[in-house]
């Protein structure tokens, strides 16, 4: 077993596997950015070393800078989280190369899935379904994207076939707008991935993403871990995750998970992977890519499982057979997880950034708070904006969302300005509560960012002792008290400033 | 959002022991309140036989109270009187401000151009995501203050309107 093992990552999954190494018993390394050196990640870990930089470019995703701290401090293997340098199978190599393993799948396997184009091939190949496409001049036939999407037909999705996240990503419904979308993907793609390909994909209506938890060893065994449904999306970038899905029957359930073994047969996978299957309204399901990596969202799989998934993910890079057998594994319960973003969602879902001064997360039975900050944490516009993960889990749907709406509800942060408000009212949208969901929910629910209505008078009382306790001045008998008022909206529309 | 007259808001002390007691005055309102801080910034409100938990946080003229699963901004009525010179009504600007700090990526408009409502002006990209930067009326650029490659901040000027002219504007 490793001795100790470096996270190549940071922020709340940089916090969550040093914890379960450290409950293995293993040393934990840490890296971080400048902007980084007093964040919680840092604090979690057992040793810390710098990155000179801030951007990404500059830090989490010099492999080199990385492997030299390993190499320089004896570390036995490196986990690269989710994102960063996760999928690069040049890092991944590089670490075999220097003799350090890579807590993931095998370069080939990450070279074979890790371009989508090739992955959808391989896919087909197996006898899975997948999504009609267009992938440049590997297509064969010299097309334009403009002749390309013609024939796939409008909406077309524009897509990075180095990446996922939702950058680099673009729908188009009609021809005009596909060339400046085009190249804005590309920069975007570039930018995140430092590969600027993008492919074209249709589009389809009232979709559902499902996808499929995979998991291999070097012993030959693949098994999968049931599905988690992610169809809540804003701009491609996933907020609510559950599991089971609502739209699985069992035979549904056997149908892609066996769909999603044969994928990973197909490439020798090896450690955590993930199968993305879009589900169209008649239950068919068709092949969309593969995340090599260990995901966000996974773990709602552990609350349903039972299973530490990072814990599975060290047994495997050391050479251990999987903890489990299919014939093991079952789903319990019900699992949600919310994205918290420090995102003004009242102005667009604009990213918000500043100092958190309050943090103070929801806790109790059944409820898991995953955080990469803490009060006194610095949100700065370097990276992602997701502040932490809420899992709660119930006996059914229904009581998970009532301990979610619970959690939510008790979840205090100040500070930086966050989704949480607009997750209380998606909770409590029939719909959802429903599971009447498809990639397309945000954009036809308008769900509220804010509550509408008077300001409750128990939040002025309080905005007065406020006011009153930072002020010198002092009025007769009075304590304190203030004329406040809230905001004018047009004083703060949109993307601009009234001056 | 609900916009309201300002609230008028009289804390008066009574009996003091952990437990702050005060006579509230707020709006309709007038009742016992007790207020129980550990810290500075967070407690515990008792009004009417109903408990609420809070923190609060206060920036320059600006306090955000955190209540019930909600965050309430409250702006002090001195500090905004100084500050805004307009009336009320869908206001114009004479200038264009970073709504974050972020990179500037590509100028679509130059000096002397003519803007519809809406239209972007300017790509910039913050948190590894592209944002178009749009003025909900239509003008005139006056002048370009920002170019691409250009680490802004929060607040910064990227572009200066030319004021009112007898030129028609687009819509």
């Amino acid at each position: 077993m490793f001795r100790k093992v470096l996270i190549a990552n940071r922020g709340e999954i940089a916090v969550r596997i040093a914890q379960t190494l450290q409950q293995i018993g293993i040393r934990t390394v840490c890296v971080y950015s400048e902007a980084d050196r007093r964040s919680l990640h840092v604090l979690s870990a057992d040793d810390a070393y710098p990155l000179e930089g801030n951007t990404s470019a500059e830090t989490y995703l010099r492999g080199d800078k990385i492997l030299d701290i390993a190499l320089r401090h004896g570390v036995d293997a490196i986990h690269p989280g989710y994102g960063f340098l996760s999928e690069s199978a040049g890092f991944a190599r590089a670490c075999q190369d220097a003799g350090i393993t890579f807590i993931g799948p095998t370069p080939e396997a990450l070279r074979a899935v890790g371009d989508k184009t090739t992955a959808k091939r391989i896919a087909a190949d197996a006898g899975v379904p997948v999504v009609p496409g267009w992938f440049g001049a590997e297509d064969g036939e010299a097309l334009t994207p403009a002749q390309a999407a013609g024939r796939l037909g409008y909406p077309v999705l524009i897509k990075a076939a180095a990446g996922g996240g939702g950058k680099g990503m673009r729908l188009i419904q009609k021809e005009p707008e596909l060339r400046p979308a085009f190249e804005a993907a590309q920069r975007e793609a570039g930018s995140a991935f430092g590969d600027s390909r993008v492919f074209l994909e249709k589009y389809m209506a009232q979709p559902r993403h499902v996808e499929i938890q995979i998991f291999g060893d070097h012993h030959g065994n693949i098994v999968h871990l049931f599905e988690r449904e992610c169809s809540i999306q804003r701009r491609h970038q996933k907020i609510v995750e559950e599991s089971p899905s609502p739209a699985l029957t069992p035979e549904l359930r056997r149908n892609m998970g066996e769909a999603a073994i044969r994928v990973a047969k197909a490439v020798g996978y090896t450690n955590a992977g993930t199968v993305e299957f879009m589900l169209d309204e008649n239950g068919s399901f068709y092949f969309l890519e593969v995340n090599a990596r260990l995901q966000v969202e996974h773990p709602v799989t552990e609350a349903v499982t039972g299973y530490d998934v990072v814990a599975a993910q060290v047994l495997v890079a050391a050479g251990e057979p999987l903890p489990f057998r299919q014939a093991d594994l079952r789903q319990k319960g019900h699992a949600i997880e919310c994205r918290i973003y420090a995102e003004d969602a009242d102005r667009g879902f604009v990213p918000s950034t500043g100092v958190i001064e309050h943090y103070d997360p929801p806790s109790g039975l059944h409820v898991r708070v995953d955080s990469g900050v803490r009060a006194g944490s610095d949100v700065s516009i370097y990276y992602d904006p997701m502040l932490a993960k809420l899992i709660v889990w119930g006996q059914t749907r229904p009581q998970a969302i009532r301990r979610m709406s619970w959690a939510l509800r008790h979840f205090a942060v100040l500070g930086v300005t966050t989704n949480i408000e607009f997750l209380q009212h998606l909770m409590e949208h029939p719909d959802f509560q429903r599971g009447r969901l498809n990639t397309h929910f945000l954009e036809e629910h308008r769900i509220l960012a804010k509550q509408a209505g008077p300001t409750p008078p128990e939040a002025a009382i309080i905005a007065a002792l406020a006011a009153s306790s930072e002020s010198a001045a002092h009025r007769r008998g009075h304590e304190g008290g203030a004329k406040l008022e809230t905001p004018n909206p047009w004083n703060t529309a949109g993307a601009w400033r009234l001056v | 959002m609900d916009t309201q007259e300002g609230l008028e808001v009289e804390l008066n002390p009574g009996e003091q022991s952990l437990k702050k007691r005060y006579t509230v005055r707020c709006g309709p309102l007038h009742a016992e309140a007790t207020i129980q801080t550990i810290g500075r910034s967070e407690g515990w409100l008792s009004l009417n036989g109903e408990v609420f938990a809070f923190r609060w946080i206060r920036s320059n003229d600006k306090i955000q109270v955190w209540l019930s699963g909600r965050v309430h901004t409250f702006e002090l009525v001195q500090r905004t009187a100084q500050r805004s010179g307009t009336g009320h009504g869908p206001p114009t600007s004479s200038q264009l401000t970073a709504p974050m700090p972020g990179t500037i990526l590509k100028l679509q408009v130059k000096k002397g151009a003519a803007f519809a409502a809406h239209q972007p002006l300017i790509i910039m990209e913050s948190m590894k995501m592209e944002m178009a930067l749009s003025i909900p009326h239509g003008g005139r650029i006056g002048e370009v203050l920002c170019k691409p490659g250009q680490l802004v901040e929060m607040g910064a000027v990227l572009l200066k309107l030319e004021s009112d002219s007898d030129e028609p504007l687009p819509a």
